[in-house]
């Protein structure tokens, strides 16, 4: 089953500008990742909080009839892609403008 | 007769009531020149502050107070008025005061209960 | 059917009542005398408004000071039983989420979600900017016509009351250099210099007075960053050309002293009272010297000191400030004739040789207001501007004092109040003084651009370090000038009240960005001045060295032709009777206009 995981993580990052991947519980521990340590913590952190707002606010205006499915995060040099499923949330920082 | 009292006290004291008056009015307008605009404040001062030193007397009389501001302008002025009433206790007294610019004629009409 | 019954008795009274005669209550006969004075009024002034009436109120919001703090939580959210820095008990929990079957089936759809989007931000940029180049360029054609000056934050003295805002003066500010940002750090003298506070200084000393000066941080208004305390109020302060981290600072009482920011906040070291100035320290800089340790300080005394900081027990060398013979006389520089520095320097000793006898009468000591030195315009160069007005450029080289001084100009009107070499064409000069700001040649006696008296006295002035044309110079009435010689000579640019209270100083920070304005409440106003201030057009150097060049040229065509005609008075007849003509019309001018006054008095 770790095969099977490692080979998702893998092929996600080998995609052009991917920067790298986590994958992290709703709790906001980094279970997976390519990047440091201390920058997977740091993302993870931050990123399970805006999470769990979002998730929040599509709840809360549906009337807890849908859930937060994506989130695009877009600055100058990145985009930040957090897709929570469930108890875990994938987190892919990619840098779209390298050619 | 228990309702026909007689004595002072039924009586309208003319002298009285003159110098209550002559002080009300002396006192109200004294510092003044005639203004337009102001007489209605005065007149009606004059005749509210005579009508409560009037009723202090605690005398069982009615009061009526008429009062004339008038401009002194060469103008002349002649009233006069006529009573149907009792003679032994009503009466009426008038002060008639001036400065330089007005005349102030204060009529006070006092009928016993 | 009824029957009412009441006693007669009951009735009250009977009543006896009759007619009376007509009464005359009055009777006022018609005074004719009385009614002739009668005079019926025409007309009758009322005065109405139709608009609304309305009121000006100002409010403003009381300071409040806040400071922020902040927690770095590093990790968190691992159940209890987990201790995340034990990386056994890590690496097992991890284990155990891998192995839940919920995961692997999460991230196969979540896979497929993010490779989507990922192929789809490499296919195209959907967030791509266009016209990146023409907004920028519309903006900045927009913003470069109105020159404007945004008030960012003010500084107050920390040794104030709050309420009054009656702080110390802001006497000097310096900016930290840090490269071509934007500088963040601010240091200000704080030094009150008005007549009463300062008798009182000197009968109870400095004991009751704060002396301490401060650093700030311009992002942090509340607090200063850190102190340079002192034993008595420091007058003037300057930033190592190099290192930040040194600060020389003149004191009241003429003493020198150099702060390491790094050490604390009492000062490394201070020179000797009895071999400093004897009286306040006014200004001060660094020279430029092999070890980088040497300065020069000017006082109220008279003095220029020149100082090693590594040896502070006595100063390499002094100078006294007094006025040559030659300028005593009233002529510019030794050897009159010659104009140009150069061919001035064996004159003047030639002037030395020859005028020693005449010098014997001492002139008087000169209190000394600012000194500038800008090792651009020559190693041993420096330029001072005295209490009496003058301006003296000045060569340390020299041996005798008279040597030294190489031209005097009369520059304001009052004591100088600052002098600043243009930092790109150090040639030029700047002063400030009485009314007026004026910009000198060294080689032209007389200003060659000289402002409008203002309103107030100009109390500084200082170039911007990245616009060549650009100079701020501040008012007694609080009010900054801006001047741009690129757009007008005769105008200042911008001219806005700054401070409700009479201005000290005013500095551009290293970047031109920003304008550091003090009061003489302790306040120090920090502006951004707009884009259009502070970037440099394209061929600006070129023009503004054209302007200059052009007003110079004038000005020495005007000194040599005052001097020709000085010269044709004696020589030339023809020019004479000119001269003679143009006396006589302009006592005729004269005679006219002392005659209209005259009459203009005689019909009062």
């Amino acid at each position: 089953m770790s095969q099977e995981i490692d080979e998702i993580i893998k092929r996600i990052t080998s995609h052009r500008g991917v920067k790298g991947a986590i994958v992290m519980n709703s709790e906001g521990i980094p279970i997976r990742t390519t990047l440091e340590k201390d920058l997977a913590t740091h993302y993870a952190a931050l990123i399970s909080h805006l999470t769990h707002e979002g998730c929040k606010l599509v709840n809360s205006t549906s009337g807890g009839k849908d859930d937060l499915k994506f989130l695009r995060i877009r600055n100058n040099k990145h985009e930040i892609m957090v897709a929570p499923e469930g108890k875990y949330v994938l987190v892919v920082i990619q840098e779209p403008s390298v050619e | 007769m228990d309702g026909m009292m007689s004595g002072e006290d039924t009586v309208f004291a003319v002298d009285e009531i003159t110098t209550i008056c002559k002080d009300v009015v002396e006192a109200q307008l004294k510092a003044f020149t005639y203004a337009h605009s102001k007489v209605t404040t005065w007149t009606s001062n004059v005749i509210e502050e005579s009508l409560k030193k009037l009723t202090a007397l605690n005398k069982p009389f009615k009061y009526v107070v008429s009062c004339i501001i008038m401009q002194k302008n060469g103008a002349g002025l002649h009233t006069a008025c006529s009573c149907f009433w009792d003679l032994g206790t009503d009466g009426c007294t008038t002060v008639r005061w001036e400065n330089r610019s007005m005349y102030c004629v204060l009529t006070v009409f006092g009928m016993a209960l | 059917m009824e029957v009412f019954t009441k006693k007669r008795r009951d009735f009250g009274a009977p009543v006896n009542f009759s007619y009376t005669e007509p009464y005359l209550i009055d009777s006022l006969a018609p005074n004719p005398e009385l009614h002739k004075l009668w005079v019926e009024r025409t007309h009758r002034d009322q005065q109405f408004q139709t608009s609304r009436e309305m009121s000006e109120h100002e409010v403003n919001t009381d300071r409040i000071e806040t400071i922020s703090r902040g927690i770095y939580h590093k990790e968190g959210g691992w159940p209890k039983e987990i201790d995340p820095t034990e990386s056994e008990h890590v690496t097992r929990y991890r284990k155990k989420i891998e192995r839940d079957r919920m995961y692997a089936a999460a991230l196969r759809t979540l896979q497929t979600t993010c490779e989507t989007i990922i192929k789809q931000n490499n296919a195209v940029e959907i967030n791509e900017k266009y016209f990146d180049s023409a907004e920028e360029s519309e903006v900045q054609s927009d913003e470069s016509d109105v020159p404007t000056l945004k008030s960012l934050t003010v500084l107050r003295d920390p040794n104030g009351s709050p309420e009054d805002h009656d702080g110390r003066w802001a006497r000097k500010v310096v900016w930290r250099h840090e490269g071509a940002q934007k500088s963040r750090k601010v240091a200000i003298s704080y030094c009150s210099l008005d007549f009463d506070k300062r008798l009182s200084v000197d009968i109870g000393g400095y004991g009751s007075h704060n002396c301490s000066s401060y650093i700030w941080d311009i992002t942090n208004p509340n607090f200063p960053e850190q102190e340079l305390s002192a034993t008595a109020p420091i007058t003037c302060l300057e930033y190592h050309t190099k290192d930040t981290n040194l600060m020389l600072g003149g004191w009241y009482n003429g003493m020198l002293s150099l702060w390491d920011t790094r050490k604390g906040h009492r000062p490394v070291d201070t020179t000797d009272i009895k071999m400093s100035h004897s009286d306040a320290v006014l200004d001060l800089k660094w020279i430029k010297s092999k070890s980088g340790m040497e300065c020069a300080s000017v006082g109220a005394d008279g003095r220029v000191l020149w100082w090693d900081v590594r040896k502070f027990s006595s100063p390499i060398d002094t100078m006294e400030v007094r006025l040559p013979a030659w300028a005593l006389a009233g002529r510019n520089r030794p050897g009159a004739k010659r104009s140009s520095r150069g061919s001035a320097r064996p004159g003047a000793r030639g002037a030395a040789g020859t005028t020693a006898a005449e010098e014997k009468p001492v002139a008087p000591l000169l209190g000394t207001m600012c000194i500038d030195y800008d090792s651009a315009a020559g190693l041993n160069k420096f330029t001072i501007g005295t209490e009496t007005g003058h301006i003296c450029l000045c060569n340390s080289k020299g041996r005798t004092p008279s040597e030294r001084i190489s031209a005097v100009f009369h520059g304001q009107h009052g004591a100088i109040s600052s002098l600043y070499r243009s930092p790109f064409y150090p040639k030029f000069f700047l002063t400030s003084g009485d009314w007026s700001v004026r910009l000198f040649h060294e080689e032209v006696g007389t200003p060659i651009l000289a402002s409008k008296y203002a309103e107030s006295r100009v109390v500084d002035c200082n170039w911007s370090p990245v616009r060549p044309g650009v100079f701020a110079s501040a008012q007694a009435n609080g009010y900054v000038d801006i001047w741009d010689l690129v757009r007008r000579t005769t105008h200042s640019v911008l001219s806005t009240k700054v401070s409700e209270h009479a201005l000290t100083c005013c500095s551009f920070d290293h970047s031109g960005n920003l304008l550091a304005v003090g009061d003489e409440k302790g306040g120090l106003t920090i502006c951004e001045v707009s884009k259009s201030l502070s970037n440099i057009g394209s061929n600006e150097k070129h023009a503004v060295q054209s302007v200059l060049d052009r007003e110079q040229k004038r000005e020495k065509n005007l000194e040599s032709r005052m001097k020709e005609s000085r010269l044709g008075k004696t020589t030339a007849k023809v020019e004479d009777s000119v001269v003679a003509d143009l006396a006589k019309e302009e006592e005729e001018v004269e005679r006219l206009f002392l005659e209209s006054i005259v009459g203009a008095h005689g019909s009062l």
